[in-house]
């Protein structure tokens, strides 16, 4: 029982590190598509967000799904509300604090600016998603093994000092 | 209809637009930073204060930058980017017609200008089509059951847009296969390309596309019987539209002027002049739209 709990936990926190760098990849890509639509098509931003919900993997779908959602239902939203208030999800999804921060910062300026500029943040925020998934990646390198040995090796420790 | 345009404005001002009681003869609402609130139309102008009654300009509501700001917000969706095309022009369409003038710092790139940056004005113009008001002039673009190009010659405010938009509808529905080129989205007031306005069964809408060009487009394309434009005013305007009434398809344009006289010492006037087969001049005389003189050339 013990040393099955134990190693469960073990299991679960290395899973964290697994998804990181997954959720920020698709999150990369996301933004990636959101120039593409900002730079190609000049689509507005409800309209360019639901679209990208539809091609990209969850929990980043339901973000700017609601995002988009956000936009469209409040009444007279502004984006910085729209977004943060769909940065719930992402945070619910186990999205990092300082993952969430990045994003934050680009609820500030979205739609506000000449598409020129939009594009300069959107590279920007994909710069910093792409260090944020080197570092996150080298972490699950380092603690995946670490968490999957670890929680079934205390397990057994508790169990030897028990009897 | 004409009302719709609250869901457009800032939440502060739908409070205060909400002491409009005429909406039916609004023209236009101005919002100039820092200064009154005004509305204009037929009766003059008015304000409205801060206890949201009608009075004078001077007494009335201050407009704010956050009105301005949340306004655009609102207008564009959200997305500044997505408008640069309509803010480079200086007005944009919204969803059901009307048009926002736009002042503010231009932002130049190369000579040209590239984004107004910092918006301090919004004059926002009042969609409204207003159905017959070309009746009284449908009988005079034709001769003998044949349909004339003609040549409305109006000076701005007296109900050009409003009536050629009358008569693309009327012509229109009437059988003709009308195209309208509508460079400065004024007359079918289109939204993500779909006229806003009631044009009519069997008329098709270039939206935003420079005259001389869409002219040509239109001819290649859409087999018109009738052109309707705009606001003539360059040579190349009027050579394409000598090209189009020589392939037999008439063509109902306006043109800025008083009087026929006026309009000849303009240059593009030289090359199409002999084509247009009448000219009407209009007024405000007897309100938008008074036919002053009919001179039929044929």
């Amino acid at each position: 029982m013990i040393i099955c709990s134990s190693g469960l936990i073990g299991l679960i926190m290395a899973n964290t590190y697994m998804t990181r760098p997954l959720n920020l990849y698709h999150l990369q890509l996301a933004i990636q598509l959101l120039e593409t639509e900002i730079n190609y098509a000049r689509s507005s931003l409800p309209e360019a967000c639901s679209r990208i919900a539809e091609q990209i993997k969850q929990p980043v779908a339901s973000f700017f799904g609601e995002f988009a959602a956000n936009l469209q239902s409040l009444e007279s939203p502004t984006v910085i509300d729209a977004w943060n208030r769909a940065l719930q999800i992402l945070k619910e999804a186990g999205f990092l604090k300082e993952d969430l921060e990045i994003m934050a910062q680009l609820g500030n300026v979205l739609g506000q600016s000449d598409a020129d500029d939009q594009i300069k943040h959107l590279s920007l925020l994909q710069n910093r998603l792409a260090s944020a998934i080197k570092q996150a990646e080298q972490e699950r390198d380092k603690n995946v093994r670490l968490w999957n040995y670890l929680g079934f090796c205390v397990g057994a420790l508790v169990v030897l000092l028990l009897f | 209809m004409v009302k719709s345009v609250l869901k457009e404005v800032a939440p502060r001002l739908r409070e205060v637009l909400a002491a409009i009681d005429n909406w039916e003869q609004v023209e236009e609402i101005r919002l100039r930073l820092n200064r009154p609130l005004v509305i204009k139309g037929r009766f003059g102008e008015y304000g409205i204060n801060y206890f949201m009654q009608k009075c004078q300009v001077i007494d009335s509501y201050i407009v704010t930058n956050e009105d301005i700001s949340r306004t655009i917000q609102i207008m564009s969706k959200n997305s500044w980017y997505a408008l640069e095309e309509e803010v480079r022009s200086g007005y944009l369409t919204l969803e059901n017609g009307h048009r926002v003038g736009i002042v503010g710092k231009v932002i130049l790139e190369q000579g040209r200008i590239k984004n107004i940056k910092h918006v301090s004005g919004l004059n926002i113009r009042l969609a409204r089509e207003i159905r017959g008001s070309a009746n009284q002039i449908m009988r005079q673009l034709f001769l003998q059951g044949e349909l004339l190009s003609t040549l409305i010659i109006s000076p701005p405010g007296c109900g050009k847009t409003t009536l050629l938009r009358d008569i693309a509808r009327q012509l229109s529905n009437q059988g003709f296969n009308v195209v309208i080129i509508d460079e400065r989205s004024e007359i079918a007031a289109c939204y993500h390309g779909c006229p806003q306005l009631d044009v009519g069964l069997r008329t098709d809408v270039l939206d935003g596309c420079p005259k001389a060009e869409g002219i040509t487009m239109a001819l290649r394309g859409m087999s018109p019987q009738l052109i309707i434009t705009d606001e003539i005013g360059h040579p190349a305007d009027g050579l394409a539209l000598a090209e189009a009434m020589k392939s037999g398809v008439k063509v109902i344009s306006s043109c800025h002027g008083d009087s026929l006289a006026d309009v000849r010492q303009r240059q593009w006037v030289k090359e199409c002049s002999s084509l247009f087969q009448q000219a009407i001049v209009l007024s405000r005389r007897n309100g938008p739209g008074t036919i002053e003189q009919v001179l039929k050339w044929k």
